[in-house]
């Protein structure tokens, strides 16, 4: 690692995507040995940024030099060569090799006949690598045995390996606990001080306030400003990322008036949880907090009847809900936690997307009607302001944001009598999160009634009428939206019944 | 990874097993030493071919044209040898080899390179080499009396009662198992069928590896045709090599490599050579009729694919159940 005197340099940095221009014009400087954030809406460019100085995209124009080398539009391997890593949300590791291997598989060969380098050889010099990360998993290993928190390290042991310079890390903190980011903290604060340079992107701001030196903030693919940590604060950050007021943490709590339309009774599910039941009103947020793994997301897709149950009933407006279609026809919607993969067809274009629960309203004696559905489709996006370039793009070309949108509205077209929604603004930026909320909000003025599952405390405490919490599969306890704290939701959460949390 | 895979070895170990147990029970002549040598022999050439795909389907892939490429290598050598009579052993099989290997190399560009994803890459050089057969034979048979002597010892000759069938089958396998487990080059051909994404990301020469993978099945499905010819003489082109293929997946499924990628082993895929080679042999030793021993074959690779299938999922409702100690919270500030 040892000293190093010119940092990274971005100038004149543009890219577009299909004709929509993502990076206008970005000049960044970082110096060596700092950890610079780089912060800003889904879709500000950020994520392009870092796969343009990692060599994984090509910029339209401009430069980014590193010691006098250019990098711009080589190849992974040219970045590699000269200390450049990219470490990015999900590990890009492979889940069917074990540790080791995984650490040393882009290792170029070398020597006389470009031999092939034998894998026992390099066991002490991976130990000592993940010692130094503070990762104590085995060596054979496999993978996808491992904890994120432990992918995430295997991945850094591995950039770390060569000498590194510039370690990017994209998002790295979502699928932590706690105590898991402050780990990787102390891995990436002892690789600065060692003189590693680290481009950090995240979205929650007490992290990076705690985490950063500087900071950079993009907008629409431009760079907004740089700032010390030490000369800003979050309300500041946020009004220079979304270069608008944001209506934040409003109260909504206790309507909890309206007719009962859902009913769960000793709804269980074999492995998840079991003998859960609970009441929901027309018009309320009924919260459900939890720990991860508690059950809750397994809750939502039985009631939605995705998922075996072996126990229960669903009850809504006085029909059984057992299968899918039952749900459905009940005008039950759910919006999943993993949009990319169970929340959206990404290979359909939005349109398809959108009308694909609607075909009944769409379609004339079951064929389907283009005009109709093209309608739908632009009435939709205009109503959430989904950012996009029509109803024929590909949902997996738009910021994380605005997919989720695209995951909502397929629902706003019916009448809804109850909308689902599992970690509604998971990886979502500050400005569609709370054009989601506003969006859930207007549901529920509406008579809509709304589940929704949360791990991010502020949503969770902000949006509920009513919270209900899981522990290892079963309910805990109820809590008044209005008077419920963080602290209440925990002990039901994580501690004894009565115990101090 | 070792000790799961072992595991699922086991497995297959103990069917190869039950198999001979249960045939040698019913029929004493079944386990005799030259009965042994028999299966061995009958297997040489699906051993070639199996370890092939094993590669090739660890890195996602699939490769349906072999029984046709072994067919243009055992072709081109027969006519080869016909009319010039005085051509050396070392020279035809180069011949052979070199056949295969350009198909190989050519399904490889095709599937790496044109992008045609492999199942429908291959089954388009399944008909394009055979035609290729067809055409340089005359649509005709090379008569076992032109080929030289030294390429009918192959099989014929027993060194120390074990013909070359099996030696060169055991030497494929010792050089594949060493490749395969012990070189990074080896290991990348996981990685690409593990996360094709992340193999990109992390730099890996996907291209490469894929061409050199499918360039590898080529070759040893040309030294397959070498094989063959030593083994059967006859190369009629209607018949060389056809749904060697089929065998060969159904030796790597059996064999506990996963059909989509990312895993495979030699050893197991030696076992699954070796179930098909036991119900091959035992039921022709039992006189079951031919018919029902094509079901069993089909019924086997069912069979191990069903059992594969819930082993995996018994494994990752295991593991799923036991990260779910798991705390993430956010906290609000």
């Amino acid at each position: 690692m040892g000293e190093t005197t010119a940092g990274l340099a971005c100038s004149g940095v543009n890219k577009a995507f299909g004709g929509v221009p993502v990076l206008v014009d970005v000049h960044l400087n970082v110096r060596p040995g700092e950890i610079h954030v780089l912060l800003g809406e889904n879709g500000a460019g950020k994520s392009t940024l870092v796969k343009i100085v990692a060599g994984l995209v090509a910029p339209d124009s401009g430069s980014i030099v590193l010691d006098g080398h250019d990098l711009a539009g080589r190849s992974v391997a040219a970045a590699q060569s000269v200390g450049v890593a990219l470490i990015h949300q999900e590990p890009r590791l492979f889940p069917d090799l074990t540790v080791l291997e995984n650490v040393w598989i882009d290792e170029p060969s070398r020597g006389r006949f470009r031999r092939s380098i034998n894998l026992r050889s390099l066991g002490d010099r991976t130990r000592q690598l993940l010692d130094q990360l503070g990762c104590r998993v085995a060596l054979d290993a496999r993978v996808n045995s491992l904890s994120v928190a432990d992918q995430q390290l295997v991945d850094i042991a591995s950039a770390l390996r060569r000498e590194l310079r510039v370690l990017i890390v994209d998002e790295p903190t979502a699928s932590l606990t706690p105590s898991e980011v402050q780990v990787l903290f102390g891995v990436l604060r002892s690789l600065r001080d060692d003189g590693v340079t680290i481009i950090f992107i995240g979205h929650r701001l007490e992290e990076i306030m705690s985490i950063g030196d500087r900071i950079t903030v993009l907008r629409d693919g431009c760079v907004v400003c740089t700032l010390a940590v030490a000369d800003t604060d979050e309300d500041e950050l946020i009004r220079l990322m979304v270069g608008r007021d944001i209506e934040s943490g409003i109260r909504t709590g206790g309507h909890t008036s309206g007719d009962v339309i859902l009913t769960v009774s000793g709804l269980s599910s074999p492995g998840a949880f079991a003998g859960v039941g609970f009441e929901v009103h027309r018009g309320e947020v009924l919260g459900i907090g939890g720990l991860v793994g508690a059950g809750r997301t397994e809750l939502l897709e039985t009631i939605f009847g995705v998922r075996r149950r072996t126990h229960g009933t669903v009850v809504a407006g006085g029909h059984h809900i057992v299968r899918n279609a039952d749900a459905i026809r009940a005008g039950l919607g759910l919006v999943p936690e993993d949009r990319g993969v169970n929340g959206l067809v990404v290979t359909r274009p939005i349109r398809e997307n959108i009308v694909a629960p609607n075909m009944r309203t769409t379609s004339r004696r079951g064929v389907r009607r283009r005009s109709r559905e093209t309608d739908l489709a632009a009435r939709l996006i205009d109503r959430l302001r989904i950012k996009t370039l029509g109803g024929d793009q590909l949902p997996n070309q738009l910021s994380g944001g605005n997919q989720q949108k695209v995951s909502v509205a397929k629902w706003m077209a019916k009448e809804l009598t109850v909308l689902l929604v599992d970690e509604p603004t998971r990886g979502v930026d500050v400005g569609a999160k709370a054009e989601i909320h506003g969006l859930l909000r207007e549901l529920v003025a509406h008579g809509t009634a709304v589940i929704m599952v949360s791990s991010d405390m502020r949503e969770l405490l902000s949006m509920s009428d009513r919270i209900v919490v899981m522990r290892e599969g079963a309910l805990t306890g109820e809590l008044d939206g209005a008077t419920a704290d963080e602290e209440s939701v925990l002990r039901l959460a994580a501690g004894a019944p009565g115990a101090a949390a | 990874m070792k000790r799961f895979l072992q595991q699922r070895n086991l497995g297959i170990f103990a069917v190869v097993v039950a198999l001979f147990a249960v045939f040698s029970a019913i029929e004493p002549l079944f386990a005799t030493a030259a009965n042994v040598e028999r299966i061995l022999r009958g297997i040489g050439i699906l051993f070639v071919l199996a370890i092939g795909q094993m590669m090739v389907v660890a890195t996602r892939n699939i490769d349906l044209s072999i029984g046709s490429t072994l067919g243009m290598s055992a072709m081109a050598l027969a006519i080869v040898a016909k009319d010039h009579p005085s051509t050396p052993l070392v020279v035809l099989i180069l011949i052979a080899l070199a056949v295969g290997t350009l198909a190989g190399v050519l399904n490889g560009v095709l599937v790496a390179i044109a992008e045609v994803p492999a199942i429908i890459a291959t089954l388009g050089t399944l008909a394009v080499y055979r035609g290729l057969v067809f055409t340089i034979s005359d649509s005709g048979t090379v008569e076992a009396q032109f080929i030289p002597r030294a390429v009918k010892r192959l099989a014929i000759t027993p060194t120390r009662n074990i013909s070359w069938l099996v030696i060169t089958g055991l030497i494929v396998a010792v050089i594949a198992w060493l490749v395969t487990q012990r070189t990074l080059t080896g290991r990348r051909l996981f990685a690409v069928g593990s996360n094709p994404d992340a193999a990109r990301a992390r730099g890996l020469p996907v291209t490469g590896i894929t061409i050199g993978v499918f360039a590898a099945m080529g070759a040893l499905a040309g030294l397959a045709g070498v094989l063959y010819v030593g083994q059967y003489g006859t190369v009629n082109a209607s018949s060389v090599g056809i749904g060697f293929e089929l065998t060969a997946i159904t030796a790597v499924v059996v064999g506990g490599t996963n059909i989509f990628g990312g895993s495979g082993s030699v050893v197991g895929t030696i076992l699954g050579c070796l179930v098909i080679g036991l119900l091959d042999n035992g039921l022709k030793v039992l006189r079951v009729d031919s018919f029902w021993q094509q079901a069993a074959e089909g019924a086997i690779i069912l069979v191990a694919v069903v059992a594969d299938t819930l082993i995996r999922r018994r494994q990752e409702l295991r593991r799923a159940l036991s990260r779910r100690s798991g705390v993430a919270w956010t906290p609000a500030s």
